[in-house]
């Protein structure tokens, strides 16, 4: 449905995108995920027109886009900070773009009713845009978005501009609403819990590049790259020195791999605490104790220098977990996962 | 890609360069050509070069002494402005008292006023004809006027003082709310008091703010024309009147040009200065009324009162002066007799037509410069705004006109649109277009910053929907800036109402606008001219008093600059 190939985009000075490839099939939900400045929302704006790329293609239906300005694509937008226009009230906003395309008032008008009930704001016909409160604005900047029933719907930040609660609830909200319309949408956001909720596959970016394309378990299970596991926040990355006939060479000892990684990942359930005496159990010190509820988060370390946070079932009286104690630690090696520079 | 999408593509893409070509074809044509030309006649009249003009002019100690009268003149209303204005911004930043935001408001009024009304208005009141002379000869039974300050130096620099107040006032009290009061405060509670706060605190930290007030009321009063030719007589003559008399009475182009050569260099200087000035000190007539505490004890009330009553007096008195000796007899009783007699042509008058021609005339021109300026301000505005970006130069080139003061443009038009390849000498075309230039960089200082200001994305959201640029202008960003627009189109419209030194070299004889009605009326003897003169200054203070309300009101928080 949507095609992206060989995209690239550089402004004087700098390349902010390098060869983008991706698809997207209809009705899918994509997330791109990536920390700020990665540009993440400069292929958004590529992609709506907004900017012109440096080479590469977009094919929306198997069509190019190149020299086809933002206003011919019906592609939705919704910007972070909403963009509402401030001198028109709810209904006018959110019509804007069924005036522009030229649909008859009737038929405005019942779409209209339609998408006031589907982001459930029925009653805020008339009231100024800027007299609604954050998620308000965010449901009409929705609303607005899909009333021309765009090919594509690209979603940037969609909830960046809201506090936590408030985020929660709407983003169970808006995956009810783009599952309903089966939409094919590109969901943008910095938040990976956020993106492995809504999407069907995820794409990690970072500096210009996608570094991984794939579902949510897959990513998490295989992240590729030592980046993509940091950003999922995996603490445990073991740094591999050097890789000598299969065999990576690391601080906590050597490991059999496939490949030349340059770290390996070491996934939560490959830690667990164990008696110090069995075979290949490495002896660590306690060097810091969290609370946190359900468990403690211990912050282990090794003669070689190397910290490990694992947690442990906070029981009552564990004694034995305070820092200073040392305890054995075994590493399940099925679980370590191999990782890219 | 066919071939009518193609031209579609072609066409748009004209559209959008079209868009400041067109106010740069505008200016290259109205405002380049008569300079280049002005500097042709000065520099090579007979098409080599030739500086005998600027030779004359160099050599001759009669322009040297206009060239230091235009500068000590300057520089003593420029003192004589900020004495009055530190201690008026002083009581209007620092305390709360009845009637501040309204005096504030008044103070800015005189900025917006014709030369001529100025004129006119201290003629009103201190002239031999005014109404303090009137009283006190009828008092006193004199037969003279006792009080003679015409063709003065002094009632020039009162005039300068009253026109520029406001300027200088706004600059510095605007300065001052935003940044320093918190410092003083800090001084205050380290011990700093009396002369000492002055001395070491405030006057350090306003010193941008009134170098700043200084340049720019320097400018203007360097510039004075309207003023300096109905107050001063013909005993004073800065380099503004010295190159309107070369032209008007004595026909020697060359030195005309060679004036206007020496006033334009003064001029970039200053414009210069102050542009970096304001860009340094982050400078801004924002006027949201500051805090300030209510006066605690007599000395203070004394202090508010006496500064309210001597400013109040000096900006209201000749205004008042002029509307009531509009209405009254040199014997004192009222009269109707000046304003009937609006419409009758007199005889052996210096205006063919009757005054009240002269309003049409200037209203008519005046909505045509207004819609001119406002469509070639957007046109410019929305190239300087665009987010691919204008070169950078270009907004300079839309502020020069700026920098090149109303009587070397009249004199540029004079020597460059009246002979092939472009004959505009009687074109009724030619006020218009001269009242665009004087009015286009005022108009784009109030329409830039609002097309800058418009909220992020808006433009590319509507893009986003399906408005191609031309619906986004029209649907988004002309109805947001609207306000912006309002106050530019009420400005251009008085500034045209009211531009006299232009006017003056391409209005045709037969048809006088407003201004130039006034002056020449002023210039005649008799009661009946006298009195016709101040009736039609009468009206156009009041159309620019409208003017200046209705720019107030549609921006309470005025961020107009000069």
């Amino acid at each position: 449905m949507l095609s992206i190939r060989s995209l690239a985009f550089a402004i004087p000075g700098r390349t902010i995108l390098h060869d983008i490839d991706l698809e997207i099939a209809r009705g899918e939900i994509v997330a791109l995920i990536g920390p700020s400045g990665s540009g993440k929302s400069t292929l958004l704006r590529l992609i709506a027109g907004l900017e012109r790329p440096s080479s590469g293609d977009i094919l929306l239906d198997g069509e190019s886009l190149a020299g086809v300005p933002p206003h011919a694509r019906n592609i939705g937008l919704m910007f972070q900070d909403y963009a509402l226009f401030p001198h028109l009230n709810v209904t006018q906003n959110i019509l804007f773009g069924l005036k522009m395309h030229g649909l008859p008032r009737a038929d405005r008008h019942k779409r209209l009713d339609e998408l006031l009930a589907l982001v459930n704001l029925r009653g805020f016909e008339r009231r100024r845009v800027t007299h609604l409160s954050g998620g308000e604005q965010q449901r009409v900047a929705l609303a607005r978005s899909l009333a021309p029933q765009p090919r594509l719907l690209m979603l940037d930040e969609p909830l960046g501009a809201l506090d936590a609660a408030l985020r929660q609830r709407l983003l169970g909200d808006l995956k009810a609403i783009l599952r309903s319309l089966q939409l094919t949408t590109l969901y943008v956001t910095h938040d990976q819990a956020e993106a492995f909720d809504i999407a069907d596959r995820i794409a990690v970016i970072n500096a210009g590049r996608i570094e991984q394309i794939g579902t949510p378990e897959a990513i998490y299970r295989h992240p590729r790259t030592v980046f993509i596991a940091r950003f999922l926040g995996f603490t445990n990355i073991l740094p591999v020195e050097r890789v000598d006939h299969g065999l990576a060479i690391t601080p906590l000892g050597d490991y059999a791999v496939e490949g030349k990684p340059t770290a390996l990942l070491l996934t939560p359930g490959s830690l667990s605490l164990a008696d110090q005496s069995a075979d290949r159990v490495l002896e660590v010190r306690v060097a810091d104790r969290v609370f946190t509820g359900e468990s403690y988060r211990l912050r282990l370390q090794h003669a070689s220098g190397m910290t490990l946070e694992v947690s442990a079932p906070a029981q009552n009286g564990r004694q034995e977990l305070t820092p200073g104690t040392t305890l054995g630690l075994k590493i399940d090696e099925q679980q370590i996962v191999a990782l890219e520079g | 890609m066919d071939r009518d999408g193609s031209a579609l593509k072609w066409l748009m893409r004209v559209g959008r360069h079209g868009l400041w070509f067109v106010p740069l074809a505008f200016l290259a044509i109205f405002f380049a050509y008569p300079l280049v030309s002005i500097l042709g006649v000065g520099f090579a009249p007979e098409g080599k070069l030739d500086l005998t003009g600027l030779i004359e002019i160099a050599s001759s100690s009669y322009y040297l002494q206009t060239l230091g009268f235009t500068l000590g003149q300057a520089v003593i209303s420029t003192l004589l402005t900020l004495l009055l204005a530190v201690p008026g911004a002083f009581v209007f930043t620092h305390y709360r008292f009845p009637g501040r935001s309204i005096f504030a408001a008044l103070a800015a009024l005189p900025f917006v006023l014709p030369t001529v009304v100025v004129a006119a208005a201290f003629l009103a009141l201190i002239g031999p004809r005014g109404l303090v002379n009137q009283a006190l000869m009828s008092t006193l039974d004199l037969t003279q006027p006792p009080i003679q300050l015409e063709r003065t130096l002094t009632i020039i620099l009162l005039a300068h003082v009253f026109y520029n107040y406001g300027v200088a006032f706004r600059l510095i009290s605007a300065f001052w709310a935003n940044r320093s009061l918190r410092i003083e405060e800090a001084a205050r509670i380290l011990g700093a008091r009396g002369w000492r706060l002055w001395w070491h605190v405030r006057l350090p930290i306003l010193r941008p703010a009134l170098i700043a007030a200084a340049t720019l009321v320097f400018i203007y009063t360097f510039t004075s024309f309207g003023v300096i030719v109905i107050l001063g007589g013909p005993r004073f003559a800065t380099l503004e009147v010295e190159i309107y008399r070369q032209v008007a009475n004595i026909f020697d182009l060359p030195v005309a040009s060679a004036l206007s050569v020496v006033q334009i260099a003064f001029m970039f200087v200053a414009i210069g200065l102050y542009n970096r000035l304001e860009k340094r000190a982050g400078l801004a007539l924002a006027q949201g009324a500051p805090p300030g505490r209510p006066p605690r004890n007599p000395g203070e009330w004394l202090m508010i009162a006496a500064n309210q009553t001597i400013v109040a007096l000096f900006l209201i008195a000749p205004l008042l002066a002029l509307v009531a000796r509009s209405f009254t007899t040199p014997q004192g009783a009222l009269t109707l007799n000046y304003y009937a007699g609006l419409g009758e042509n007199l005889r052996g008058s210096v205006l063919s037509v009757p005054p009240l021609q002269a309003v049409g005339t200037s209203i008519a021109i005046a909505l045509v410069a207004t819609a001119l300026t406002v469509i070639l301000g957007l046109m410019a505005a929305r190239a300087l705004t665009r987010r691919s970006g204008a070169p950078a130069w270009l907004e300079t080139v839309f502020m020069l006109p700026l920098a090149t003061s109303a009587v070397v443009l009249g004199f540029g038009f004079n020597v460059a649109l009246d002979a092939p390849p472009l004959n505009l000498r009687t074109s009724v075309a030619l006020l218009p277009i001269a009242h665009t230039l004087v009015a286009l960089p005022f108009v784009l200082r109030s329409i830039v910053p609002a097309l800058r200001s418009l909220p992020a994305h808006v433009e590319e959201a509507a893009q986003v929907l399906g408005a191609n640029p031309i619906m986004t202008f029209w649907r988004i960003q002309l109805p947001l800036i609207s306000r912006a627009l309002a106050v530019a189109s009420v400005f251009a419209f008085t500034m045209s109402m009211g531009e006299f030194g232009a006017s003056l070299f391409v209005a045709r004889p037969n048809n006088p606008t407003l201004p130039i009605a006034i002056f020449r009326l002023l210039g005649q003897p008799g009661e009946a001219n006298y009195g016709r003169a101040l009736a039609l200054s009468s009206i156009l203070l009041f159309v620019c008093a409208v003017g200046f309300a209705l720019i107030e009101r549609t921006q309470p928080t005025s961020d107009r600059t000069y």
